[in-house]
């Protein structure tokens, strides 16, 4: 998927953009040694029955990640940087999963160029896994 | 409520101090969490509470707070009240 360089005008409330992600078991690895969160719910599938699971559940910073790259490179896309992400976690997502990221523009603010965003992830079969609201904002040059 | 004291659980809140006094004579200089990135969550904060938009001029003539008070007067808004 290509980048769209938006420019702060090009943009509208209710604009929206969505990304399919699957959490394998590569990708969720190499989320663990990256950041050395080895817990044994995310690595463990014993552990995670023991818990209530059916699987090893990914972990929620790297649900979150993928918000980086859909508002980074998509919407608002890459003239702008992150101000800020706030997102809850209603249902855990389990390795192999595959899931949707939406994100859709609430607020434009122009005085300050900034862009208020509402960020959710569902399940393949609609179910709200996690939702939440972002900030990104326009430098100065863009 | 006073312009004052609609700005003032802003302020708290942005810049993460409960017991922040607003005043006419605050500047950002007094405020240590007043940096770049709490200043345009301010202005967003506050376009949003008085339902209106800075143009730049107005933005590039805030120093501090008795500034946005002018502003608000100006604009007529330190007499609308909190929908």
């Amino acid at each position: 998927m290509t980048s769209t360089a938006y420019g702060f005008h090009d943009l509208a409330v209710g604009q929206q953009s969505s990304r399919m992600v699957t959490f394998t078991e590569e990708s969720v690895s190499a989320f663990s040694a990256l950041t050395g969160d080895h817990t044994p719910v995310h690595v463990d599938a014993q552990y995670a029955r023991t818990m209530g699971y059916q699987e090893r559940i990914v972990h929620g910073m790297f649900v979150v990640a993928h918000f980086s790259t859909i508002l980074g490179t998509d919407l608002p896309g890459p003239n702008t940087v992150i101000h800020s992400v706030q997102v809850s976690f209603a249902k855990p997502v389990l390795i192999g999963e595959t899931v949707r990221y939406t994100v859709d523009i609430s607020r434009l603010v122009k005085s300050v160029r900034v862009v208020q965003l509402n960020l959710r992830v569902e399940s393949d079969s609609g179910a709200l896994l996690s939702s939440g609201r972002a900030q990104c904002g326009f430098r100065k040059t863009s | 409520m006073s312009v004052i004291g609609r700005l003032t659980p802003i302020f708290r809140d942005v810049f993460g101090d409960p017991a922040l006094v607003v005043t006419p004579e605050l500047k950002a200089d007094a405020v240590p969490t007043w940096d770049s990135l709490n200043h345009i969550n301010l202005i967003v904060a506050i376009e949003a509470e008085f339902d209106f938009e800075f143009t730049a001029e107005e933005l590039g003539s805030m120093t501090k707070v008795a500034d946005l008070l002018t502003i608000l007067s100006q604009r007529g808004l330190d007499r609308v009240a909190p929908s």
